[in-house]
Formats: C-alpha cells, sequence, structure tokens
C-alpha cells in the first residue's frame, strides 16, 4: 500500500466522465431502427435476435468506451519558458491505472485543450497507453504577452473501441509557463551608468583573445564549442575568450527614457540573450533590484524571469 | 473531432485486411442467391484491393469508379429488370459492398462499408434460417465487429489478433441482452406486407385429387407438418390428418364444395380430446391439418362447413397452431336433402359397370350400408393390388380400376368407395390429408412427410353421421398401421424424386442420427424460428400473468445484471480506497481552499517544508502527519498502529483546518 497509496493521491484526479454517442453511434441507431423494422416486417426471429445482440453491443460499447477513459490522468506536467508571440510549451505525461493486478490497456486517448485552442496545430494529440502506461505529451499556447500563463484545461476524449460513443474528461493542469517578454533589437546598446560601465559598446562579438578550453556544459553557447577537440576525440569543449572580460557590461532598465516599459524590457530581453550567446558577463538593473554581473544559464534564468514578472504581481 | 493530420483519419493496413474478411464472410452464405456476375464483380474487386494493398496498384482513378458505378448500375437493372425483390435488394447492398471496398482507407469509407455489412447480415436470415447458418452468422458479427474496432484502433498498429481478441470480449456480455430482448420484445404483425419469393411450385396435397395424384406424392419425403403431443400420439391406426373434403365428382376428378347455406357441421366429442401443437411447413395453399376431428379453429383460421381448417391467408412461411381434437365423435346431426342430394350426386352416364355393380350388391345385402361397405372391402381384399405406381386409366377411371387393372393406391380405392356408395344413393365423400406420421420419442412429436398423404372416405350412416372408413384397410391393412416409410420401402417409386442420402438413411443407426438431427431442427424452428408464435404462452408459463410491471422487471433485471457485472470488471476493478487515503484526500482538498495546492510529484515532507515558509501555521498542523507517514513507509515495524495513529493525527489536522 506504500508506494501505491501514494502515488494515487498524487494524481489529479480526474473530475466527471461525460460520455455521448458520436455521429457514427447516431449512425448505429438509426442502423438498428431499420433492422428492427426489416425483422418485424419479415416476422423473421433470427433477424431479431441479430438487432437485438446489435443493441446489447450498443449498451456494452458504453461501458468500453467509459472504461478505455477511466483512470486516465495526467501527471508531472511541466512547462518550458517561452518569448511573448511565441507558444508556451506544456509536457504532460498521460498515465493509465496503475492497477495492481493487470495493465489496463488504454487506446486512443486525444489530448487537446479545451476551447479553440485546438484549431491550432500541436494542439491535439492522440496517444496510446499499451505498450507503456505513461506516455509524454507536448501541447502549447500561443502567448500575447510576457507573465505567467495559466494554460487552459485539458480535455482527454476518446471514441475506442466501437466509434459509437465519445467520452471525455477534463483536467486542469497544476502548473503555469512563464512568458519573457520578447526581444527586440536594439543596434547599440546605450551607455550606462555604473561600476566599469563602458559607453558605446558594438555589437561585434567579443571572440578575439582565446584563453582556454573549458567542459562544455548545458547552458554554454553553441557558437564556442572547439569542433577540432572533439573531432580529436577528447570530448566536448567550450572555447573561452578572454576579450573585454574584465569589462562588466550592465543592462539598465533606465538607458532608454524614451522608451515604454515593454520595449525597454524587451530590450533588455534581446541584450540578455545575446549576451549569454556570446558567451559574456553582464548584469542586469531594473528599478528597485539588480543582478551583478555574471554569466551562465542559471543567471541569464534569473534575470529573464525578473524581465518577465517586472511590475507584476507575483508570489510564487 | 478535429483532425491533428490528414493521417488520423487514415485506417491501418489490418484494418483494411479485416474490411476485406469482413465482406468475404458476409457475402459467403449469399453466394447461391447472387447473380453470378456480381461474384465475379466481388472476387475481381477483392482482388484489386489486395493488390492496392500490397502497393502493387493504386488507388483507381475517378473515371475508372465512375465507369464501374454505371456499369453495375446498368447490370443490375438487367438482372432483376426493375423487380424491387429481395434478391434484388441483396445484390445492390453486395455490389456497392465490394465497390466500397476498392476504395477504403480512411475511417469513414469503412464505417459505411461495416453498417451496410450488419444490414446484408441480417438479410442473410431472409434467405436462410438454419441452425448452422445462424452460428456462422453469429461468428461473421464478431468479425465485422472486429473490423470495427481495427478501424478505430491507431492507424500504425498492425497486429491482426488484438481487434478480434477485443471482440470477443465485447460481443459475449452482449449475448445476455440478445437472449432477454428476444425473450420478452412484443411480436406485433408486419408494418406493411412483403413479398418473400414465390419460387418454384411445392409438392404437396392439390386441391383436387384424380387416380394418380396421392401416389404421386409418395416420390417425396418433404417434410409436410410435425404435431407436438404433450405425451402418447393416437395410435397409428387413429392418425388420420384431414386437410380437404372432397364432394362434388365429375366421374373422374373430385374437388372440394358443400351444399349451399350450410353451416359447420356439429361435433359431438364421444371420448377424450387430445390436444396438439402443429408446426406446418411452407405450402403455398390455404389448408391446414387437424387430427380427425377439430372442436374449433386456432386463431387466423376457420372452420369450413365440413370441418375442415382454412387459414385466412396461404401459408407462405412455417407456421404453427395449438389444436384440440376428438377421437371419438359424431360429425353431423341430420342431413336435409339438399344435403343429401349434393353428397351422393354424380354423373349419371359416367363408371357405368361400376354403378351397376353396386346396386347388385346393395340388394344382395338387403339395402344395409354397412353390409354393402364389407362387401366392397371383401372384393378389395379377394383380387386387388396395392401399388406406388398403377397403371393410367382412361375417361370411365373407376371402371378400367375395378374391373380391367385391379391395382391402385388409396385414391383408387377411396374413389371407388365413394362412387359405389354414391350410385346406390348414400351421402359419402371423400377426404385428403396424411395418414400416420414419424414418432420422435425425444421431443414428443410426429413427423409428416408427403409419402404419407392419404385418401379415404367419409360415409352417412343414419344415427351416427358421418363416418370414416379407410378402405385401403381392406387391401393394405399394414399401410395403417406401419409408418408409410416402412411399408413402402423397396417399392419401385418411393422416394423416387428424392436424394438417394434419404432413402439409404432410413434404417439403424442412421435412422437413429437422422431423428436426433431432425429432432434438434424441429426444436429450432419451434422455439427460435417461430418464436413469434409461442411467445404469448412462454412468457404467460414463465411469469404468470403479464402485466406491465413485470414485463419491465424482466427486461431490466438480467440487463442490469450484466451491465452490473460488466461494470465492475472494467470500472470497479481499482483497489477500494483506504480510511487513510480518504482522510488525506480530504486534508489536500482543505489546504488547496487555503491556496496550498502540492504539486503532483511532491512528497509530503517536502509539501510541508514548501508550506513552511509562507503558512508556518499550517505546517506545524502537518508536521507531525509527515512525520507518520514517514514512519508509516519506512518502519519494517506493524504499520497498524501507526496507521490507526496517522488516522487520528489527520483527524485533528482536519478539525483545525477552516
Amino acid at each position: 500500500m506504500t508506494l501505491s497509496l501514494f502515488d494515487r493521491l498524487t494524481q489529479q484526479r480526474l473530475g466527471k466522465i461525460y460520455i455521448f454517442p458520436t455521429k457514427a453511434g447516431w449512425g448505429f441507431i438509426l442502423l438498428l431502427l431499420l433492422l428492427l423494422v426489416l425483422s418485424i416486417n419479415f416476422e423473421n426471429n433470427l433477424a431479431f435476435a441479430l438487432t437485438f445482440f446489435l443493441v446489447g453491443l450498443f449498451v456494452v460499447a458504453i461501458l468500453y468506451t467509459y472504461s478505455n477513459l477511466l483512470g486516465v490522468h495526467l501527471v508531472r506536467a511541466t512547462s518550458q519558458a517561452c518569448f511573448a508571440g511565441e507558444q508556451a510549451g506544456f509536457s504532460l505525461m498521460v498515465s493509465g491505472t496503475a492497477s495492481d493486478r493487470r495493465e489496463k490497456e488504454h487506446q486512443q486517448l486525444q489530448v487537446s485543450w479545451v476551447g479553440d485552442l485546438t484549431s491550432v496545430s500541436m494542439n491535439s494529440v492522440v496517444v496510446d497507453l499499451v505498450e507503456s502506461s505513461q506516455v509524454p505529451v507536448e501541447l502549447s499556447v500561443p502567448t500575447k504577452h510576457r507573465g505567467w500563463v495559466e494554460p487552459p484545461k485539458v480535455k482527454i476524449q476518446t471514441v475506442f473501441p466501437l466509434g459509437l460513443f465519445r467520452s471525455w474528461c477534463y483536467q486542469q493542469l497544476s502548473c503555469k509557463a512563464l512568458v519573457y517578454p520578447a526581444p527586440v533589437a536594439s543596434q547599440h546598446l546605450p551607455a550606462t551608468a555604473g561600476s566599469g560601465g563602458q559607453g558605446g559598446l558594438t555589437t561585434q562579438s567579443g571572440s578575439d583573445d582565446f584563453s582556454e578550453l573549458k567542459r562544455f556544459e548545458a547552458g554554454m553557447s553553441p557558437q564556442h564549442i572547439a569542433w577540432k577537440v572533439y573531432a580529436r576525440g577528447q570530448g566536448l569543449h567550450a572555447k573561452r575568450f578572454a576579450s573585454r572580460q574584465d569589462m562588466d557590461i550592465w543592462l539598465d532598465y533606465d538607458a532608454w527614457p524614451d522608451a515604454s516599459q515593454e520595449m525597454r524590457l524587451s530590450r533588455l530581453c534581446y541584450w540578455v540573450l545575446k549576451f549569454h550567446r556570446e558567451d559574456r558577463c553582464y548584469g542586469v538593473r531594473l528599478p528597485g533590484r539588480e543582478w551583478p554581473p555574471a554569466r551562465g544559464e542559471h543567471h541569464r534564468l534569473q534575470v529573464l524571469q525578473a524581465l518577465a514578472l517586472f511590475g507584476k504581481e507575483s508570489s510564487e | 473531432m478535429k483532425a491533428q493530420s490528414p493521417a488520423v483519419d487514415n485506417i491501418s493496413r489490418a484494418a483494411v485486411l479485416w474490411q476485406l474478411i469482413a465482406c468475404i464472410a458476409v457475402v459467403l452464405p449469399l453466394v447461391s442467391w447472387l447473380p453470378a456476375w456480381v461474384l465475379v464483380l466481388g472476387v475481381a474487386c477483392i482482388g484489386a484491393r489486395l493488390m492496392i494493398h500490397s502497393g502493387r496498384w493504386s488507388f483507381p482513378h475517378w473515371s475508372i469508379r465512375l465507369l464501374l458505378i454505371l456499369a453495375v448500375g446498368v447490370g443490375l437493372l438487367m438482372t432483376f429488370n426493375r423487380d424491387a425483390s429481395l434478391n434484388a435488394m441483396v445484390a445492390l447492398l453486395t455490389v456497392g459492398l465490394v465497390l466500397k471496398l476498392l476504395e477504403i482507407y480512411r475511417r469513414r469509407d469503412a464505417l459505411v462499408l461495416l453498417y451496410v455489412a450488419l444490414f446484408l447480415a441480417t438479410s442473410v436470415f431472409l434467405f436462410e434460417q438454419g441452425i448452422l447458418v445462424a452460428v456462422y452468422m453469429f461468428f461473421v458479427v464478431v468479425l465485422i465487429v472486429s473490423a470495427l474496432i481495427s478501424v478505430w484502433q491507431d492507424p500504425l498498429r498492425e497486429e491482426m489478433w488484438r481487434p478480434f481478441k477485443l471482440a470477443w470480449r465485447m460481443t459475449l456480455p452482449a449475448v445476455p441482452f440478445m437472449l432477454v430482448l428476444f425473450f420478452v420484445f412484443p411480436r406485433i404483425g408486419p408494418l406493411w406486407s412483403v413479398e418473400l419469393d414465390q419460387s418454384s411450385a411445392r409438392t404437396g396435397l392439390s386441391e383436387s385429387m384424380s387416380p394418380g395424384d396421392i401416389s404421386r406424392l409418395t416420390r417425396s419425403d418433404e417434410l409436410a407438418f410435425r404435431a407436438v403431443f404433450n405425451d402418447q400420439p393416437p395410435a397409428p391406426s387413429e392418425r388420420y390428418w384431414r386437410a380437404l373434403v372432397l364432394s362434388a365428382f365429375d366421374g373422374r376428378e373430385w374437388r372440394p364444395g358443400s351444399p349451399p347455406n350450410t353451416e359447420v357441421e356439429s361435433l359431438q366429442a364421444l371420448g377424450g380430446l387430445i390436444e396438439y401443437e402443429v408446426v406446418q411447413e411452407r405450402s403455398d395453399q390455404r389448408w391446414l391439418f387437424a387430427l380427425d376431428l377439430p372442436t374449433e379453429a386456432p386463431s387466423r383460421a376457420n372452420l369450413t362447413p365440413t370441418r375442415t381448417l382454412l387459414a385466412s391467408a396461404e401459408v407462405s412461411q412455417r407456421i404453427q397452431y395449438t389444436l384440440t381434437s376428438a377421437m371419438h365423435y359424431q360429425l353431423g346431426g341430420a342431413l336435409s336433402d339438399a344435403e343429401r342430394e349434393f353428397f351422393s350426386q354424380m354423373p349419371s352416364q359416367s363408371n357405368p359397370r361400376s354403378q351397376a355393380m353396386a346396386r347388385e350388391w346393395f340388394d344382395e345385402v338387403n339395402q344395409d350400408v354397412e353390409q354393402l361397405i364389407q362387401r366392397i372391402f371383401r372384393h378389395f381384399n379377394e383380387t386387388f393390388v396395392y401399388t406406388l405406381e398403377p397403371q393410367s386409366l382412361g375417361r370411365h377411371s373407376m371402371d378400367e380400376f375395378l374391373f380391367d387393372t385391379q391395382q391402385g393406391f388409396c385414391e383408387h380405392y377411396a374413389s371407388a368407395t365413394a362412387v359405389m356408395l354414391r350410385s346406390v344413393g348414400v351421402p359419402a365423400r371423400i377426404v385428403t390429408g396424411y395418414q400416420g406420421g414419424e414418432w420422435n420419442a425425444s421431443q414428443n412429436y410426429l413427423t409428416l412427410r408427403q409419402y404419407d398423404a392419404h385418401a379415404w372416405v367419409e360415409v352417412w350412416l343414419e344415427g351416427q353421421g358421418w363416418v370414416r372408413i379407410d378402405p385401403t384397410t381392406a387391401v393394405a391393412p399394414e399401410r395403417i398401421e406401419m409408418s408409410a416409410d416402412q411399408f413402402f420401402s423397396g417399392q419401385d417409386g418411393f422416394l423416387a424424386d428424392s436424394p438417394l442420402t434419404s432413402r439409404i438413411s432410413r434404417q439403424g443407426w442412421l435412422l437413429q442420427a437422422r431423428m436426433h438431427y431432425d429432432s434438434i431442427n424441429f426444436a429450432w424452428q419451434r422455439w427460435v424460428l417461430n418464436y413469434h408464435h409461442q411467445q404469448q404462452d412462454v412468457l404467460q408459463d414463465w411469469l404468470g400473468e403479464l402485466t406491465a410491471w413485470k414485463m419491465i422487471l424482466v427486461l431490466l433485471l438480467p440487463t442490469g445484471l450484466v451491465l452490473g457485472l460488466l461494470y465492475w470488471r472494467l470500472v470497479r476493478q481499482q483497489k477500494p480506497i483506504s480510511p487513510i487515503e480518504k482522510r488525506l484526500k480530504k486534508l489536500f482538498e482543505k489546504l488547496a481552499r487555503q491556496g496550498l495546492y502540492r504539486q503532483p510529484d511532491e512528497t509530503l515532507t517536502r509539501f510541508n517544508r514548501r508550506i513552511a515558509t509562507t503558512h508556518p501555521e499550517y505546517a506545524e498542523i502537518l508536521a507531525p502527519i509527515a512525520q507518520l507517514y514517514e514512519n508509516m513507509r519506512y518502519s519494517s515495524l506493524d504499520s497498524e498502529h501507526y496507521r490507526e495513529d496517522f488516522c487520528r493525527e489527520i483527524d485533528k489536522a482536519l478539525t483545525k483546518i477552516p
């Protein structure tokens, strides 16, 4: 009882399962009526028997379609951050019944958002829980503004096995996706105040003086991979450059006095991404908060999150 | 459903094969009813689809499809000549089916195909109703269901058996539904009249009788009817099944007829009554068969003045009816002059020698009718031969029979007797029907076949009414004592028109096997194919007085039972929720109302740690619970006492959290 109990409690239990005949189901009812008329008119008892058998099958199909969905739930929903205007990705695990006795199969489960988002491609995925009891599914939501985006409810539906009924249920995902400001390029980084701030930095990459090789880690710019080293079979390494390393770059919210708040954030975002790509040290200064110059993935994420949530109430 | 890509609507390759299998299976029993060119087309289409399936051909161009449809339409019109018969309907559906086969690769097409296949499967029963066909059709339906499942499964799934297995699991629970509905669904008459096929002429009694008519029937062992008795049937010599009374004689041929304005002859039973049920095969005639003599007509039939049974419509399919007969009786009270004249009239010029002989004998026995009958019978017994293949007779048929050929079958003896009686003014008439029957003890029924056909005489005796006399007993008493097939076996002409097998299977274990087969077949016909005739009685036997409530109960109880079982199997197979689980669930719900959501992958301890940062007051409540839970999970001790603590602790927490 130990593990399964907790697992089952951690599932977000499904709400009601709804069920209704599909178009094919209504067609089947029409067929049954036709067959009944045929049987009555020819007083043919075997035809009656076959008709009633199909009626029985119709009823049994209700249960099978229902049970095909029963126990299906979403676990481990995670989100991928994106930039405003892009699609925020949600990764979910569609999980079947963790029955001790035998693996129950669930076939042809269609996972999609509730509402008109389904019209967007990539937002309806059909999965089978047959070979494994958990299948990952990616759904995405189009975004317009920075900040948190709450995913709509997820609808799981199925018409399997006979296509006569559709059963469906809804589930709310427990995670939100972070939307960063859309990066907007600006040619020049204005002079910024601050320690060691150097005005008029060009956008030219600072890759003049090679200093050292470092083991490649996730988050490093792929542009700096030492392919020759890699080709010698010595593993992935990134080249580090010493150029202007010492110069701390400060990205300041106040650098564009005439731009709107969103535009400033967008520009900051652009520069953050750019410096990160070039693997340079940068600091960010927002009203009331600042991040001292640093480099790396963690720094980038922190800064981007701050940009995304700047001015938005958020306790999370 | 909104498709994410066009491929979603395609069916798997396995599904295509399933469609092919289902179609072949459903058309197979119809093969003998379809025009040959439809079969050729079917084979061609299936072959073409297989070529497409294996990738050697591509799907036919629309122009080819159009051409095919037009050609097939013309073909159907020419074959059936715009005659909307059943065969035409089935041919049309079959053609549609095989043409559709050519182009299936999408779900919608496959669905149309399978629905048509189900309709066609039902239509098979309009042609064939044997047990084997029924069993076969059950498998066909399973195949169609497999095909339907294969249509809805993942288009990339290739295993052939997967849909079939599921189909079995789904079809078996449907059987009880079928049985219950079959049992109680009210059978109303046809909504509009339909023409069943009017095929070849049937062997059986005809409406008139001239010499040679009955003996011709002995060439056939076709089933005429069966009669079910509750216990023992009447003795073989008592088994006279009346069909027609022929009263008008033209010198050669006997025809039905009755004196004007007559009522049904009265019947006074002198002994016990016997009740039985007749299951009559299709005869395309209106008369029914009753043991000598029925007390009243069954529903949808009437008594004629001579107390034979006439159905209100031709018997165009197997029917059954229950009858009560008196084995000893007095038929007819008094005969009016008109009736007396009618039943003794005959053309005065016909058969002069017979008439003369009858008058001579009548005078010899001092005008005693019974003695005259004895005299006639003795005459038959002396020199006459009972044969299945008598010589053909001319204009004065009875003269030729009595004085020249002296060999004949029952109709000759009956006719001669009636002629002689009528020539001395004694009312007499011919009765045709069946005599005897093969008793099947395992199911208590008599089987009467065409070779059991018989003719006898009813004579009017003052004070006794119409009395049955059978001249055949005078010449061949064994015919009446034995069953007809025992008596006739070996004679030339007997079963001459029947297949060899039915002639061989009349002895030893073959006979036993045939009897068993026959009784199974008969039970099938009575209880399944003709259930609509039984339903009322069966339901009343089982349920007593029929009320709406009882019917609803009968319908709901087994249905509910099956659904419940299935529900339990499919839905409630998860473990029941334990008390701990229930409490934890409540706790999380309460916390959620406070804005504290636990992440799906968060353990209790981690959740608690997170809460502590924002809501220390709840974390305090939760801490012991988390601790106990850890203990419970990881302790090797008996967790029973932890469990109790745990429940208590949660209950405490539940009261503290608003």
